[in-house]
């Protein structure tokens, strides 16, 4: 609106006009009664007229704005509307990440326990394997060479305390692989 | 003489007379930056036509909302067509207002009485 103050008086320009007119006409000291009567009539009518558009003028601006007022009054309560939803979007924000928290140690937990039961079944595995080895191959070799029969003892005993370590490390090697194997897929599904 | 076109923008109104018919038509917004240089043309080209009329011009103003130069302006263009009325052509101005819009249909009252013209006020009825 910066130009139309600027122009404003081209806006009147008519009554602008006029206005010059009738200032040169009060210069004038040689009028007569009759043209002094006909051009008083003449602003009387020219004034009649701007009362009139004064009028009308002044009522669209009173119009508009209240126009602006209700305006500004939909703005606030869509605002205030707007700041109470995005508390409950956050509410809800935090809620999901509580319970996406929940979800994700429930599903570590799933597969820890998946893992440990495949590291144990392993475990089994080779503790079974470890004991065909002892029995077939180490225990004929110790009897050959030794009457001493703490030697094959002590090799089942070592076994027997290896399975231990060799469950951890197994399991620990499981679950690196799988935990890697989850947040490949989780990265892909994002 | 030519007819008289402008298309509407967000600010500005449509502005459709056509001499051959002397039918004339402003409708849309009319909230222009510089009122008096958007309707200087058309007032221009309206003292063309009261020298050269049609026996019949029936202006329809169907304007959503304006501000407050713009009704100047309008008073400017309502003038020209009195001057019409004045000289004895048929002219008629047709005020369309929306059924709920009382400051639109309070506008053209107001310019019903320091118009001596016949303004016909028509309101337009939501569908739904």
């Amino acid at each position: 609106m910066r130009g139309e103050s600027g122009e404003r008086g081209s806006v009147f320009q008519r009554e602008l006009e006029f206005l010059e007119q009738a200032r040169q006409f009060a210069e004038d000291p040689n009028q007569s009664k009759a043209s002094l009567t006909e051009k008083y009539e003449d602003i009387l009518s020219k004034y009649e007229r701007l009362l009139g558009e004064a009028k009308l003028l002044t009522s669209v601006s009173d119009r508009l704005h209240h126009k602006l007022n209700q305006a500004n009054d939909k703005l606030n309560h869509a605002n205030d509307r707007l700041k109470d939803q995005a508390e409950e979007i956050q509410t809800i924000n935090e809620d999901l990440k509580v319970n996406n928290q929940v979800l994700q140690d429930t599903i570590d937990q799933l597969l820890r326990a998946r893992v440990s039961r495949k590291a144990s079944t392993i475990v089994l595995a080779i503790a079974i394997l470890l004991f065909v080895v002892s029995e077939g191959v180490l225990e004929p070799i110790v009897e050959a060479n030794t009457s001493n029969i703490y030697v094959g003892l002590s090799f089942k005993l070592l076994i027997a305390i290896l399975l231990r370590p060799i469950d951890f490390f197994t399991e620990k090697y499981m679950m690196r692989r799988a935990l890697k194997a989850a947040n490949q897929a989780r990265v892909q599904s994002v | 003489m030519d007819n008289f076109y402008l298309e509407a923008t967000p600010k500005t109104p449509k502005l459709n007379f056509n001499f051959d018919e002397g039918k004339f038509e402003i409708s849309g917004r009319s909230i222009p930056e510089n009122s008096i240089e958007f309707y200087k043309p058309l007032l221009d080209w309206l003292d063309g036509y009261v020298e050269n009329p049609k026996t019949e011009t029936n202006l329809e103003v169907k304007l959503e909302y304006f501000n407050t130069s713009s009704s100047k302006c309008l008073v400017e263009i309502f003038r020209k067509l009195e001057k019409l009325h004045k000289e004895g052509n048929t002219t008629n101005i047709k005020w369309y207002y929306d059924e709920e819009d009382e400051d639109m249909q309070e506008s053209g009252e107001d310019f019903k009485e320091i118009i001596k013209l016949p303004i016909e006020m028509i309101m337009i009825k939501d569908e739904d």
